[in-house]
């Protein structure tokens, strides 16, 4: 039992158990979910952002487009002005004071004629700025140092006959700061380029504008001219008027800017992914319509850093779920199966043999309860069981004692006294198979001459054994008559023959010898034969007792020498049987007689054989009494 | 132990082969009843396969005998082995008991 509890795997209990499967199956659960989450999260979010990325930079741009539309709004509804007064060249500076009065976004105009338009006069621009204190100045901007020719902002325009806007440039000639200006050709009615009139922009505020779009930290708007120099580049100020793609040679192995570049560039909008290293972004970009490109980059970490956060919050109102649900359940599951650890310990205290044993009353009619009831059903049998079998034991343990109390008779009616005297050594050993048994001997020494009787009940047991006490009374009566042997079996037989109607029968033995002169008188009914000095005697069989009445026995007469030793015995012995079933039969106790007939005394002689027999049945259960009784003649 | 009963006309043939011991005596005696119950029975019983007889089973023997005598029957026991013969010898039984 020791060994069984040692046996069990785990000391946990059935809810505790329990509560841990359906807690591993929840979690897997769980994480499956979080893990689905995580990944369609992660992607609807950067979709998100790419959309609002989108959206913020088309706002910017818009605000930007609107700012410039007004500047050039500006100059294309002052243009009309320059015509009207050609004739007065001074009055182009009251023109160019107007366009920077007239738009806080412009902080320089002029308005440049070609070469010598007004005789005597080369360079003619006349030009109006704000100073760096906001205070406007103005003046003729041509010089020998300062060919305006040449200068995009002229040359371009002036050329092609569009209007346009510059690439970014450091204004050294007026108000000293990085500036872009919109210029406007004006042509005579030829269709000739007489003058370009312009509007600075100063690039300050294109970065304001775009340093507030901020929807993560690190990201950041650029803009870019039509030839791809940064006009504003957010926080990277020192690559101001620089080329776009000085930052794709210096990006080095970074994957997909090139691309990006190129993409931007071409004047489409999108949006693009690229990574520096370990880190991942995408860029949103798209053009103005004055030929520049706008486009802002966003770190996918950043991005992505709301939805671990919100990753964070799931696990842990999950973690808190499942440790809720592992009480819950543990409660609930404890709570349900409290009734099976009743029941197990009314059911050990039963076991133990307390079979009162109350077991639990149950309040729900489920399997537990019929497991109560099968209980209930089991202890009563129990009970009744038990009880039964104190009563069989009792009256088992009566009937046993009765019956060694008549095995205690019957062994007093058999003498003790066992004879051994000069004439003559006898002695006899009985040995019923069950308490009591049907064989018997007797024997009695009267004017020296000494009756003995063997004899065999037919069957065994109690029945057997009443015949027995019959017999053996009957004989010693009968004998005391002094009768001859065969009138003594005779009436022996008549009175065991009246009213025997079961079929029972005795075979007998009676021998009586004369210690003086060896006279052996005998009568055999049924008996098995005796052995007297190694050899069987022969007998007239007769019949054993109690089969017919009147039968006429013979008694037979022979002489015994001094030394004689006989042998009287019952079928017991003869038919002693191994598991085999093969018997000790009257060959083997020939050769037993053999071999010990002769030596020792009589007790010796009888206790061999009964130790022969035994040898031979090894151990097998005795199925018949058994009794030997030796005599030796001195 | 085996029996077997057959009614062959007047006469019952019965067959019997194995032990009859204290271990079966009663079954053998539950086996030979309708023996003793039949009216006028002339009983022919063959022991050729018959191994072994315990004293109880002699006195069943010997209630057969005594019941078919009473209704003036006749019981004959045949091929007996020499052994289980010497048992019907020994006890006398011979002499009531027909054996051939």
């Amino acid at each position: 039992m020791e060994n069984g509890i040692q046996m069990k795997r785990h000391d946990q209990s059935f809810s505790a158990r329990l509560s841990l499967n359906i807690l591993l199956l929840t979690s897997i659960l769980f994480l499956a979910a979080i893990v689905v989450a995580a990944i369609s999260s992660h992607k609807l979010i950067a979709d998100e952002a790419t959309r609002s990325a989108q959206a913020l930079l088309g706002g910017a741009v818009s605000d930007i487009e609107k700012t410039l539309s007004g500047v050039e709004a500006t100059v294309n509804g002052t243009a009309w002005m320059v015509a009207e007064h050609l004739d007065d060249p001074e009055y182009m500076y009251r023109i160019t004071d107007n366009i920077v009065k007239s738009n806080p976004d412009i902080v320089g105009s002029a308005v440049a004629f070609a070469e010598s338009y007004y005789p005597g006069r080369y360079f003619f621009s006349p030009y109006s700025f704000l100073n760096e204190d906001g205070e406007l100045h103005s003046k003729q901007l041509g010089t020998e140092q300062n060919n305006y020719f040449q200068l995009e902002w002229y040359e371009v325009p002036a050329e092609s006959g569009e209007a346009c806007w510059s690439e970014p440039y450091f204004d050294e000639g007026g108000a000293q700061i990085l500036m872009s200006t919109y210029s406007l050709p004006l042509k005579d009615e030829s269709g000739k380029v007489y003058a370009v009139m312009t509007a600075d922009i100063p690039i300050s505020w294109i970065s304001e504008i775009l340093s507030n779009i901020k929807p993560y930290k690190s990201s950041a708007v650029s803009l870019v001219s039509r030839n791809g120099l940064f006009v504003s580049i957010g926080p990277l100020e020192e690559y101001a008027g620089k080329n776009l793609y000085s930052l794709v040679d210096k990006s080095g192995s970074s994957s997909g800017i090139r691309e990006l570049a190129d993409a931007i560039m071409s004047g489409e909008s999108g949006v693009r992914r690229f990574s520096q290293g370990a880190k991942i972004s995408f860029a949103v970009f798209g053009p103005l319509s004055n030929g520049w490109h706008a486009y802002m980059t966003c770190d996918y970490k950043e991005v992505l850093a709301r939805t671990s956060e919100m990753h964070m919050v799931l696990i842990l109102i999950g973690l808190l779920g499942l440790l809720v649900l592992f009480v819950v359940s543990y409660l609930t599951i404890r709570h349900l199966t409290r009734p099976l650890a009743e029941i197990s310990s009314s059911a050990l205290s039963i076991a133990q043999g307390n079979f009162n044993t109350c077991l639990p009353e149950l309040r729900y009619d489920d399997e537990i309860s019929k497991l109560r009831d099968s209980f209930e059903v089991m202890q009563k049998s129990l009970t009744d069981y038990i009880s039964d079998l104190k009563a069989t034991t009792a009256a088992n343990e009566r009937f046993e004692s009765e019956l060694n109390i008549a095995n205690a008779i019957q062994m007093a009616m058999l003498p003790r006294n066992f004879p051994h005297n000069e004439m003559v050594d006898l002695h006899a050993t009985l040995l019923p198979a069950r308490e009591v048994g049907g064989d018997l001997y007797d024997f009695i020494i009267k004017d020296n001459i000494l009756y003995f009787t063997v004899g065999d009940v037919s069957g065994k047991g109690v029945p057997a054994s009443m015949f027995m006490a019959i017999t053996r009374s009957a004989i010693r009566f009968i004998l005391g008559l002094g009768l001859p042997l065969d009138e003594v079996v005779y009436k022996v037989n008549d009175a065991f023959c009246d009213g025997n109607d079961t079929g029972m029968f005795v075979t007998l033995f009676l021998g009586s010898i004369n210690l003086e002169t060896g006279e052996f008188r005998y009568c055999n009914a049924g008996h098995n034969p005796i052995v007297v000095n190694g050899a069987f005697l022969p007998a007239v069989p007769n019949l054993a007792v109690g089969i017919m009445p009147g039968f006429k026995y013979k008694e037979q007469i022979t002489r015994l020498e001094k030394g004689a030793e006989l042998v009287i015995y019952t079928d017991g012995v003869t038919e002693a049987e191994r598991s085999d079933n093969s018997q000790y039969g009257e060959e083997r106790l020939l050769r037993w007689a053999a071999a010990h007939i002769g030596h020792g005394s009589a007790c010796d002689t009888c206790n061999t054989l009964v130790d022969d027999v035994h040898a031979f049945t090894d151990g097998n259960n005795q199925n018949d009494d058994i009794t030997v009784m030796t005599i030796k003649i001195k | 132990m085996d029996v077997s009963i057959v009614k062959e006309g007047a006469k019952t043939l019965v067959k019997l082969a194995g032990r009859v011991d204290t271990t079966n005596a009663e079954k053998f005696q539950t086996d030979i009843a309708p023996l003793m119950a039949d009216a006028a029975p002339d009983i022919d019983i063959d022991c050729s396969n018959m191994e072994y007889t315990s004293s109880q089973g002699l006195r069943l023997f010997l209630m057969l005998q005594k019941s078919v005598s009473s209704k003036g029957g006749s019981m004959v026991l045949r091929n007996m082995k020499q052994q289980v013969k010497e048992v019907f010898e020994i006890t006398g039984f011979s002499n009531i008991i027909t054996i051939i």
